[in-house]
């Protein structure tokens, strides 16, 4: 989609810099024409495409791990320990690796609702000109629907005497996952763990 | 240069285009949430001041054309 939005971008470069530099371009039908197509239509639709494409990349990985942050939670990915619930999603490729923190963060600043996104902004102020608290924490208490929305259904999960005895409990939020699985980024723990990459596997 | 009344804003609103839809290309190849919030912030801002710039002059030049009869 990039490469098409700057053609589209690069066109009504082009023809707005020749409506700068020719004025008298504007006359006439056809410069009516050019201008609605250099002023209005072409530069509306790279605004809309443009936003769109911003709003996938701000799905990924990358893209959430490029706060300085954020780092430690990146490094939780790779522990070596199957145990740590992000660890293994990520390791074992349970989630899309290109979009590991948004597969189970789905509701997290611009893809929650008007407080989720009026925070993500605060998130960016704090992290360029304030001091981000530490620990991190999570405005909310984790939703097991992130959880349900893929082991929801699934065999592993709906066979387990465990799950069988809470599974209304756990649908309905009374109880949640993290209460039995509670391993997870503990970035404070990290030091002296045994790292994994993708760079070590065969 | 002198311009003429409906040629003067639309050469500003070319201009703010111009800016703007450069920014926004510029925007295009981070993947960071200052590239997005450029892309809003100012990119969006010339691009959409530009467009509103180049309504309003098509707005007043209706309305010149029918005060003018």
């Amino acid at each position: 989609m990039r490469p098409i939005l700057l053609l589209l971008i690069l066109l009504a470069v082009m023809l707005s810099t020749a409506l700068i530099a020719r004025p008298s371009l504007t006359t006439g039908i056809r410069g009516r024409v050019i201008t609605f197509l250099a002023l209005f239509l072409l530069p509306v639709l790279s605004l809309a495409f443009g936003a769109n494409l911003h709003l996938e990349k701000s799905k990924t990985t990358e893209f959430c791990l490029s706060c300085h942050v954020m780092e430690p939670y990146g490094e939780s990915l790779g522990v070596e320990d199957q145990d740590y619930l992000p660890a293994v999603h990520f390791q074992n490729g349970l989630v899309p690796r290109d979009r590991v923190c948004f597969s189970c963060h789905t509701q997290y600043t611009m893809y929650g609702d008007l407080q989720a996104k009026v925070t993500g902004v605060k998130h960016l102020w704090v992290n360029y000109f304030g001091t981000p608290a530490e620990p991190l924490a999570l405005y909310q208490p984790f939703r097991n629907r992130e959880c349900l929305h893929c082991h929801g259904g699934a065999r592993s999960f709906e066979e387990s005497e465990l799950h069988l005895d809470i599974k209304g409990e756990l649908v309905s939020n009374e109880t949640s996952c993290l209460e039995c699985h509670e391993l997870i980024h503990s970035v404070g723990e990290l030091d002296g763990l045994e790292k994994w990459s993708l760079e070590d596997s065969p | 240069m002198n311009l003429p009344h409906p040629r003067k804003p639309l050469r500003a609103a070319a201009v703010c285009v111009v800016v703007g839809l450069v920014i926004e290309a510029l925007t295009l190849f981070g993947t960071h949430p200052m590239a997005f919030i450029s892309f809003l912030v100012f990119g969006g801002f010339l691009t959409g001041a530009g467009v509103l710039l180049y309504l309003t002059s098509l707005v007043s030049g209706w309305l010149g054309d029918a005060g003018g009869g």
